[in-house]
C-alpha cells in the first residue's frame, strides 16, 4: 500500500514539476497556490466579529471614560481646595501654636493622601485609555480588512474573466497588466510621496506630540497608508486594479533616515514576487530635517496605530 | 494582526523572503496593554510562551480575571498539547490531567500548583487574578528554582550576552547584533522591553539582560533562521526580572506623570494641575517657613 502511494506521489509531482516550468511571467508560481473558495466568507466572518468587538467595546468604554471624568472632576475641585485653603490652614495650625514638626507632618501626611488620590485617579484612566485603545485598534483592523476584501475580490474578478484559460496563460495575463498599466503609475505615486514628504516633512509634523499622522499623508497621496504599530499598510487603487503593500518604516543603513520598507505586496489578491517587489521603493524621512524641531535630538520613528512616532535618543 | 493578514494570504508565509524580523514590545504584541502598569511583564510572559493568544485576537484583557478555562488553555499550549482555539487546549489540558476543571475563575493556588509544583509559599492562595497580574506573577517567579530548574529552563530561555550593542547588521532577512566584539544573531520575533522595535536604532544602547532561546518552527523555513537565537532583550540600565520591585516604584513615578498629563493636556479644559498644585506647596512652604523663621527672630529678640 506504501509502495502505491509513493508510486502515485512521485507520478504526480512528475506531472506537476513540468507545469511548473512551462510557466511563464513573475506571477506563475503564485498562482500555483491552491485558492481558498472560503477565503471571501471567512474575510466576511472576520469583519462581523470585528464589528461586533467594536460594539461591544463602545458601552465599556463610554463607561470607563464616564467614572474617569466624574473623578477627575472631583480630583480638580479637590486639588483646587487643597491650593486655596492650604495656606489659611497653615496659619490656623501656627496660631494655635502647633511647631513645626506637627506642620511638616501634617503637610507630608495631606500630600501622601493626595498622591494616593492621584494613582487611584490614574488606574482609572489607564482603564478608560486602554479600553479605548482597544477600539480604536479593532476600528483600524476593520478598515484594513476592507482593503483585503477589495483585493480579494479583485482575484475572484480576474479569476472569473480569465475563466478556462492556461495557466500559463492566466500568469502572463497578470504579469503584461502589471508592468504595463499598474507599475509606472505605482512607482510614480511612490516618488511623488517621496517628494511631498522631503518638502513638507516639517508640516506634517504635529506639535507638541512631534507625531506624523496617516491622514496628513493620506490628504496628498494617490493611496491610502494606514499606519499601525505592526505594519505600514499601504493600499493603492487603479480602475482595473488593487494593489496592497506591507512594510515597516526602519532606519536606513546610513542612519541618517527612517525609510518605508517595503516587504510584500498583492496585486489583485495576488502575490508580488520579489523581481517586482525590489523596483518598488518607499518613502523616507531624513533625520536632519527632524532635527530642526525644538526637543528633537537624535531622532527615531516608531509606528502607532494611525500616526508615526518622532522619537528622540 | 499580522496573524489575521496571514489567513487570507495563507501563501504570504510561503514566500516572505523579503521580510524583515518582527521584534516586538508593549506596542505591538497586544491591541490593548500599552497603557497598562503589568504591559513589560505580558510581554516577557509572552515571550517565554507561558501566555498565548489563544483566541487569536490580538487581545490581552488585561484587567479580566483570569478563568481556569484561560489558565488551562494557556498551560496546554506551554506543554505543547494538541489544539489552537481556547476550547481545545483547555479540554487536552484536562484529559491530560493536568487540571481538574476548567470553570470558574482561577486562584494563585491554582497558577502555583500547574506551574511551580505548589512549591512556592504564598500568603494569599485563594485569591484571584487578572491576567495582567498573572502575568506579573510569572515574571516575579520566572527565576525561582523549584524542583531544581526554573521556568526559564522549562521554556529553553538560557542567558544572552549584556552590555553596549557595538553594532546592528543585517544579514539577508536576519539582524546580528555585535556586542563586546562578538557577534549574536536576533530572534526571528524577538520580544524586547524597550522603545523601538527597529533594531537599527539599538546601536550605543546597552542590554541589561537577554536570553537565548530556539526560532519557533515557523520561523524555521527561512535559511536565515538560526536554531538558537536571541529571543528576549531588555533595553536600559536594569535587568527586567530581578528588577520587579524598582519597575513598580518607576511605574509610581510613570503614574504621576501620566494623570498629571491626564489633568493638563486631556481635551477638556482644567484650570488647575498637579504642577501647579505643587508649585503652590512649594510657595506655602517657602512662605511658612519664613513666618516661622520671622516669630523665632522675633521672640528670641523679645526674650533679650
Amino acid at each position: 500500500m506504501c509502495k502505491r502511494l509513493l508510486l502515485i506521489t512521485t507520478l504526480l509531482l512528475a506531472m506537476a514539476v513540468p507545469t511548473y516550468a512551462h510557466l511563464t511571467g513573475a506571477f506563475a508560481d503564485f498562482l500555483a497556490i491552491v485558492y481558498d473558495e472560503t477565503t471571501i466568507s471567512t474575510l466576511h466572518e472576520e469583519l462581523a466579529q470585528t464589528r461586533a468587538d467594536i460594539e461591544a467595546l463602545t458601552p465599556q468604554v463610554a463607561e470607563a471614560e464616564n467614572v474617569f471624568r466624574d473623578n477627575q472632576q472631583q480630583a480638580i475641585m479637590q486639588l483646587q481646595a487643597y491650593a486655596e485653603t492650604g495656606l489659611d490652614t497653615w496659619l490656623t495650625m501656627m496660631k494655635q501654636g502647633n511647631d513645626v514638626v506637627d506642620l511638616l507632618g501634617n503637610q507630608w501626611l495631606m500630600e501622601q493622601q493626595i498622591t494616593t488620590y492621584l494613582q487611584q485617579l490614574n488606574v482609572l484612566y489607564s482603564e478608560f485609555k486602554t479600553l479605548e485603545q482597544a477600539q480604536q485598534s479593532l476600528q483600524g483592523h476593520e478598515q484594513l480588512l476592507y482593503a483585503i476584501e477589495k483585493n480579494l475580490q479583485a482575484r475572484e474578478a480576474f479569476l472569473a474573466e480569465t475563466a478556462g484559460l492556461e495557466l500559463d496563460v492566466i500568469a502572463n495575463y497578470l504579469d503584461i497588466d502589471w508592468t504595463a498599466e499598474v507599475e509606472a503609475h505605482i512607482i510614480a505615486d511612490l516618488t511623488a510621496d517621496m517628494n511631498v514628504i522631503n518638502d513638507e516633512l516639517l508640516q506634517w509634523v504635529q506639535q507638541p506630540a512631534l507625531t506624523l499622522p496617516e491622514q496628513w499623508l493620506n490628504d496628498k497621496s494617490a493611496a491610502t497608508y494606514y499606519f499601525r504599530n505592526d505594519h505600514i499598510y499601504m493600499e493603492y487603487e487603479l480602475e482595473f486594479a488593487h494593489v496592497l503593500i506591507l512594510g515597516q518604516v526602519l532606519q536606513q543603513e546610513t542612519g541618517d533616515a527612517a525609510q518605508f520598507v517595503i516587504e510584500a505586496g498583492f496585486y489583485n489578491g495576488f502575490f508580488l514576487p520579489e523581481e517586482l517587489l525590489v523596483e518598488l521603493s518607499g518613502w523616507s524621512i531624513a533625520y536632519e530635517t527632524l532635527q530642526q524641531l525644538d526637543g528633537v535630538d537624535q531622532p527615531y520613528i516608531t509606528q502607532q496605530n494611525g500616526y508615526l512616532q518622532i522619537v528622540s535618543k | 494582526m499580522k496573524q489575521k493578514i496571514i489567513v487570507w494570504f495563507a501563501f504570504f508565509m510561503l514566500v516572505t523572503s523579503s521580510a524583515s524580523a518582527h521584534v516586538m514590545n508593549r506596542d505591538n504584541m497586544y491591541r490593548d496593554i500599552a497603557m497598562s502598569e503589568m504591559a513589560d511583564a505580558i510581554v516577557f510572559a509572552t515571550s517565554l510562551g507561558i501566555i498565548r493568544d489563544v483566541e487569536n485576537d490580538q487581545q490581552f484583557k488585561p484587567s479580566t480575571t483570569l478563568t481556569m478555562k484561560t489558565l488551562a488553555a494557556w498551560y496546554g499550549a506551554f506543554q505543547r498539547l494538541d489544539g489552537t482555539s481556547e476550547h481545545e487546549l483547555a479540554t487536552a489540558a484536562v484529559a491530560a490531567g493536568y487540571v481538574s476543571t476548567i470553570e470558574g475563575n482561577a486562584t494563585y493556588a491554582d497558577v502555583n500548583q500547574l506551574y511551580f509544583d505548589g512549591q512556592l509559599a504564598l500568603t494569599n492562595k485563594q485569591a484571584t487574578l487578572t491576567r495582567a497580574e498573572f502575568a506579573e506573577f510569572i515574571t516575579t517567579h520566572a527565576m525561582t528554582v523549584f524542583g531544581e530548574e526554573t521556568l526559564l529552563a522549562q521554556a529553553a530561555f538560557t542567558a544572552g550576552p549584556t552590555g553596549v550593542v557595538e553594532a546592528v547588521n543585517k544579514v539577508d532577512t536576519a539582524y546580528v547584533l555585535t556586542i563586546g566584539g562578538k557577534p549574536y544573531t536576533l530572534g526571528m520575533h524577538p520580544s524586547i522591553i524597550g522603545n523601538s522595535v527597529d533594531p537599527s536604532i539599538w546601536t550605543g544602547q546597552y542590554i541589561a539582560q537577554s536570553f537565548f532561546a530556539p526560532n519557533h518552527t515557523s520561523d524555521m523555513h527561512s535559511h536565515d533562521a538560526a536554531s538558537q537565537a536571541l529571543q528576549f532583550i531588555v533595553l536600559g540600565d536594569t535587568p527586567f526580572i530581578t528588577a520587579i520591585s524598582e519597575v513598580e516604584e518607576d511605574t509610581t513615578a510613570t503614574s504621576l506623570q501620566t494623570i498629571e498629563q491626564a489633568l493638563i493636556i486631556d481635551e477638556e479644559p482644567v484650570e488647575t494641575s498637579s504642577e501647579n498644585n505643587r508649585m503652590m506647596w512649594l510657595v506655602m512652604f517657602g512662605v511658612g517657613a519664613i513666618v516661622i523663621g520671622s516669630l523665632y527672630m522675633y521672640k528670641r529678640k523679645s526674650l533679650k
